[in-house]
């Protein structure tokens, strides 16, 4: 094998990668909010609560700075009720994307109780993006009563020390790039796990 | 599970789209009347199958990619190393191709809606529970991913392997996560293709049994994950109590259900205080130690088994000659043997109460689902945990690090348990080096209680 081709190249890019994941409860669109980053496109007509693909890892080059990087984005839908399957997702991690949708008063309760402790635990100290979806229901709702205010969001990452909040729709791609810009920006601070590690040892 | 219960779930699983659906009023309206119903069932049918056909090929880039060139270097990566990171991840290759191979079989080309997927993946429905063994292993194979990514060498072999199998740029362990995403996922796409799957459609049944047994198959995946969790913690716990007697935790449990301090009457009518312990089948009780904090002497067990709870009201006690509250005895019918229990408070009481009904249903329904660890597995982490905590014991000043861990793991698992055992070996530790060898990622588990 030519293992000793291209060896500085490899060890370049590795240095370059970090690792994103996002969680959230099931059908808030986290899966919707990847694709339409990753491919750029959102299924209006395919209504299919299960968007075929394998590999549920997605990669996309970043720039950061002058710096490029790999962000290795890993989805984590269909995991939601499997508490113990999930956790194999989060290792390694050096962004955490937190979804819920807007018109889903439960999913950001479950922010709160699930999402947020869980992350802390078994993700610490690894920053955390608040992710609100569906933002185009709420902005066309004729009534926004029965949607999640803004504040909510805002108090949220108050509360947990976390890094932003944003409101997005994948429908109309708004601030969908801006999601992911910003977990690389707080990702791309995080040295490589393995050097980190390596000191601590 | 029943009709009604099925929709609920259902309704609770509408997945990603669910905007889609929302905003259109609901299923049946707007998109899928925009393309047709049959054209919406021919497309989830031609999903799940190009997303199979994606799975097969992935987890072939693997074994070809991966593990094929790992096993031509065997000083590299010996037997053991080879079965830590891969796990049985060319079986379970070989178990998605055939089903790729019988659900391509059962595709209607010209119709592609009417295909019937149901039986096929009821057909395989055993088959899966295969993918229970690699997610049990996933942790340990990440574990031991990173201590090789931290010598040159193995880092460079890993991205040689990747680019030679041109294959994106996502590290090794991304790629190994890919079986345990896809055991997540049948159950989503079956519920697709049953929301598309009319009653008088011929594969209806079907399609319904297979999105159950799915579900089902994820749950004891998930279910045998954290036993396993679970029982590398109760061996670890077993490790700090002094003067154990008996059969090793282990052999007759595998989850801790409550603890907490409760008074034991001998009876002489004494009052002890004793820690209890209450896992599946058993109770154990032990003394504290008054000098170590948060160490345990061995004093008993109850095995619940042939044990009955009585509940007995507070005032004097007439077969222990004492005045209780809060208080119930545990008739062992087996030895036929008394135990006089007593809680601090009703509260607490309570609690105790529940908890002991906790036990039976749990022990009910571990043998229902069979959601039980095979013994040979158990006793792997027995031997492992021990060598281990004999391992990781400070010896003079120097103290076990994980960095060489990898280099010293094949003779490690020589060494004999019982030789090394930290306390005293009563009952004898069988070493069989082929289970621990094959389970050794046991030592790189961080087994904290």
């Amino acid at each position: 094998m030519g293992c000793c081709a291209g060896k500085s190249k490899a060890e370049a890019e590795e240095d370059n990668r970090r690792k994103i994941v996002v969680v959230g409860d099931g059908g808030v669109g986290k899966t919707c909010l990847i694709r339409r980053y990753i491919n750029g496109e959102f299924d209006e007509f395919t209504p299919q609560a299960y968007i075929p693909s394998s590999l549920e890892t997605h990669t996309r080059e970043m720039t950061v700075g002058n710096k490029k990087f790999v962000a290795i984005i890993c989805d984590t839908g269909g995991q939601e009720t499997f508490r113990h399957l999930r956790k194999t997702s989060y290792p390694n991690s050096d962004a955490v994307i937190v979804c819920f949708s807007l018109d889903n008063e439960e999913s950001l309760k479950n922010i709160h109780n699930l999402w947020i402790p869980e992350m802390q635990k078994l993700c610490p100290r690894v920053p955390m993006i608040l992710v609100g979806n569906k933002l185009d229901l709420r902005e066309e709702a004729y009534k926004p009563d029965g949607f999640i205010k803004e504040s909510k969001g805002l108090q949220a990452v108050k509360k947990h020390k976390m890094v932003t909040y944003l409101e997005t729709s994948s429908l109309n791609d708004t601030n969908v790039d801006k999601v992911f810009e910003t977990a690389m920006a707080e990702a791309a601070k995080r040295k490589k796990q393995n050097k980190k590690s390596f000191d601590d040892v | 599970m029943m009709e009604d219960e099925l929709a609920l779930w259902l309704a609770a699983e509408d997945g990603e789209d669910e905007m889609v659906m929302s905003q259109n009023g609901g299923l049946g309206s707007t998109p899928t009347a925009f393309m047709g119903k049959h054209q919406a069932r021919a497309n989830v049918v031609n999903e799940i199958i190009g997303a199979e056909r994606e799975y097969v090929k992935h987890l072939c880039d693997v074994v070809e990619g991966y593990v094929k060139q790992a096993k031509k270097r065997p000083e590299m990566f010996p037997m053991e190393k080879v079965t830590v990171i891969f796990s049985n991840i060319e079986e379970i290759y070989e178990f998605a191709r055939e089903l790729l191979f019988q659900l391509e079989l059962c595709v209607n080309k010209e119709q592609p809606h009417l295909s019937e997927l149901g039986d096929c993946f009821l057909t395989h429905a055993r088959g899966f529970e295969m993918y229970s063994d690699y997610c049990n292993n996933h942790p340990a194979a990440c574990e031991e991913l990173r201590e090789l990514y931290r010598i040159k060498k193995y880092k460079h072999f890993f991205e040689a392997c990747r680019l030679l199998q041109e294959m994106i740029e996502i590290p090794l362990e991304g790629f190994l996560l890919t079986p345990v995403q896809k055991i997540c996922k049948y159950h989503l796409q079956l519920a697709e293709l049953f929301k598309f799957t009319p009653t008088d459609h011929p594969d209806h049944p079907k399609v319904k049994a297979a999105l159950e047994a799915m579900k089902k198959i994820a749950t004891l995946i998930n279910e045998r994950k954290r036993k396993m969790e679970s029982i590398e913690k109760l061996a670890a716990w077993q490790m700090l109590v002094d003067d154990w007697e008996g059969s090793d935790i282990l052999e007759e449990s595998s989850e801790l259900i409550y603890s907490g301090e409760l008074h034991k009457i001998n009876h002489a009518g004494w009052s002890q205080e004793r820690y209890f312990f209450l896992f599946d089948h058993q109770l154990i009780y032990c003394k504290k130690d008054l000098l170590k904090k948060s160490t345990f002497g061995y004093k008993g067990r109850i095995g619940m088994d042939s044990c009955q709870v009585v509940n007995i009201p507070d005032g004097r006690d007439s077969q222990y000659n004492v005045s209780v509250r809060n208080a119930w005895k545990l008739h062992d019918s087996h030895k036929d043997k008394w135990y006089l229990l007593v809680a601090k408070t009703a509260v607490a009481k309570q609690r105790w109460l529940k908890a002991f009904e906790e036990e039976r249903n749990r022990v009910k329904d571990d043998t229902e689902n069979n959601f039980n660890i095979p013994a040979h597995v158990k006793q792997a982490v027995i031997t492992n945990l021990k060598q281990k905590t004999n391992l990781n014991k400070p010896k003079g000043k120097t103290r076990f690090s994980r960095t060489n861990s990898s280099s010293t793991l094949s003779s490690k698992n020589q060494v004999a348990a019982f030789a090394t055992l930290p306390r005293k070996s009563r009952h004898k530790v069988k070493s069989d080096s082929t289970i621990s060898q094959k389970i050794n990622w046991f030592f790189l588990g961080k087994g904290k209680l």
